[in-house]
């Protein structure tokens, strides 16, 4: 039952922004190709107006994510859709995850829909510039394994999951928590996320305070020092290397933090929902 | 014990202000029944219990000896008193998400149903009118084979034609072995065809019977000691 409710909110999302990516990644390949042949002088409009209707799109992206977000939650349980969704023979929980995963995929998707159009507009510049042998020499030089860096790569998109999934599951406990109030429900689910916001950035200083204290004396310093060798391909290999344990354990304890933040809000969620429903 | 529902003591309150009061209510398989009180007495309240989309403040809310969940939402087939339906969707879609989620839901003969009253598949949700719309509804709710059937308010708001095919299309397709629950303050509309009567009247029941004593007793129609029991003064 869990996959299709899956499969039901992944439809929705996928019929609004399956057009969206379209439209990007076209926009981005066209402006890619126009662009590095562009003289900008004698080109007219047209550069210019393809390059801002590309804007335009990734802008849609993100500001349809955070809409979408808001509204399955809100017309997909809350309001008169929940009459059928809250008495399909499947757990609250489910709902929520159903949900909550949908958009995750579209976040996610997004972001690499953005980065890829970014590639594909910037890819022919990219690659005549030489920047890339640049990155590829500076990864030489850095004495710092494939493995590692896959490993830097991975503990960082891990973190990226973990971040989206914990902002969307505020989101959706805020809406539960507007939920319980009798009237202007969405009013008080603007103020619950917000002071949700101020408790999360109060907890996250002092958990940022915390982890620094475990970093060792000077290491800020030196890395600082460290990025501008870099720069000019003069490094000291062994304080690199000694900072991809740190980076990827930093990135882990953080999406670690994350997630359990993510569990706890689904959880009060689950039992608003459970207990508290009223759906008029 | 062989109640399909069972309710004891239930009460439940918006704030401050009761929706129903120490209700207690057994119903057996098999029967239609007419759920009857004025606007406000507490008739939808008591179905959304029944569905699990309340929770009461007391007493005890079962159907078919378990408190509403995953199982009892696998056996009612429910008709809310409004539009439920994602209007994104197209008939078949909303086709596919009963069969994908009821082992009762009977497609053909919901396509069947859906062709006799010229609703194509392809047809989007949100270009259908209110009465198409709830036809629609009430074609999906009758589709299934449910132990228990729960109708709020299924001929409010329709001209009579429609009530006709709406009370025409749950005999005929209901499951005869579970129960029917529809509410109503159109009594003569269904009288004919209900087996019981739950009168409630600010959130209490206050008579449940058989039609055929209640007619016996009163010597009058359902109908008319309804009218004789809420008259405004």
């Amino acid at each position: 039952m869990f996959g299709k409710l899956c499969k039901l909110e992944l439809r929705y999302m996928m019929r609004n922004f399956l057009p969206l990516w379209g439209v990007a990644l076209a926009l981005a390949l066209v402006n890619g190709l126009l662009l590095p042949a562009t003289d900008w002088e004698d080109s007219g409009l047209l550069p210019g107006l393809l390059l801002l209707v590309l804007v335009c799109v990734m802008i849609a992206m993100v500001v349809l994510c955070v809409v979408l977000i808001v509204q399955r939650f809100y017309h997909g349980l809350l309001k008169n859709e929940g009459y059928l969704m809250f008495t399909l023979p499947v757990k609250t929980g489910s709902l929520i995850l159903s949900k909550g995963l949908a958009a995750l995929v579209a976040m996610v998707g997004s972001a690499l829909v953005g980065a890829l159009a970014f590639l594909l507009l910037m890819g022919e510049v990219l690659l005549g510039s030489g920047i890339t042998g640049v990155f590829y020499n500076l990864y030489l030089a850095s004495g710092i394994s494939a493995g590692a860096w896959a490993a830097i790569l991975a503990s960082g998109f891990l973190y990226l999951l973990a971040s989206v999934a914990f902002g969307i599951q505020t989101i959706y406990l805020a809406q539960a928590v507007g939920h319980m109030a009798s009237s202007h429900r969405v009013g008080v689910s603007v103020l619950a996320y917000i002071g949700l916001a101020m408790v999360l950035s109060i907890l996250g200083d002092l958990a940022s305070s915390v982890l620094t204290a475990f970093i060792p004396d000077g290491f800020l310093v030196e890395a600082t020092v460290e990025v501008e060798t870099l720069a000019e391909a003069v490094i000291e290999v062994e304080t690199l290397a000694e900072a991809v344990p740190l980076l990827t354990g930093g990135m882990l304890v953080e999406a670690a933090l994350q997630i359990v933040g993510t569990v706890i809000f689904f959880l009060i969620t689950r039992y608003i929902l459970d207990t508290r429903l009223n759906l008029e | 014990m062989n109640e399909l529902v069972h309710l004891s003591g239930v009460t439940k309150a918006y704030g401050r202000q009761p929706a129903l009061l120490d209700v207690s209510l057994d119903l057996q398989p098999g029967r239609i029944v007419g759920l009857l009180g004025p606007n406000g007495a507490g008739k939808t309240t008591l179905i959304k219990l029944l569905n699990g989309l309340l929770q009461p403040d007391a007493g005890v809310v079962e159907i078919d000896g378990t408190a509403p969940g995953v199982y009892t939402k696998a056996i009612v087939s429910y008709l809310p008193d409004r539009p439920y339906l994602a209007e994104w969707m197209k008939v078949s879609q909303v086709l596919d998400l009963f069969q994908d989620f009821y082992a009762d839901f009977d497609r053909a003969r919901a396509e069947a149903m859906c062709g006799s009253l010229h609703i194509a598949p392809t047809m989007k949700i949100k270009t259908m009118s209110k009465g198409t719309l709830e036809k629609m509804q009430l074609v999906l709710v009758m589709s299934r084979r449910a132990m228990l059937y729960l109708l709020d308010e299924p001929i409010a708001g329709v001209d009579p034609a429609a009530r006709d095919y709406i009370m025409d299309t749950i005999l005929s397709n209901y499951n005869p072995e579970g129960t029917v629950l529809i509410s109503t303050h159109l009594i003569a509309d269904v009288e004919q065809v209900l087996d019981e009567a739950v009168f409630l009247q600010e959130g209490r029941v206050v008579l449940h019977d058989t039609v055929d004593n209640i007619r016996e007793r009163e010597g009058k129609s359902v109908d008319e000691v309804f009218r004789a029991m809420f008259r405004m003064v």
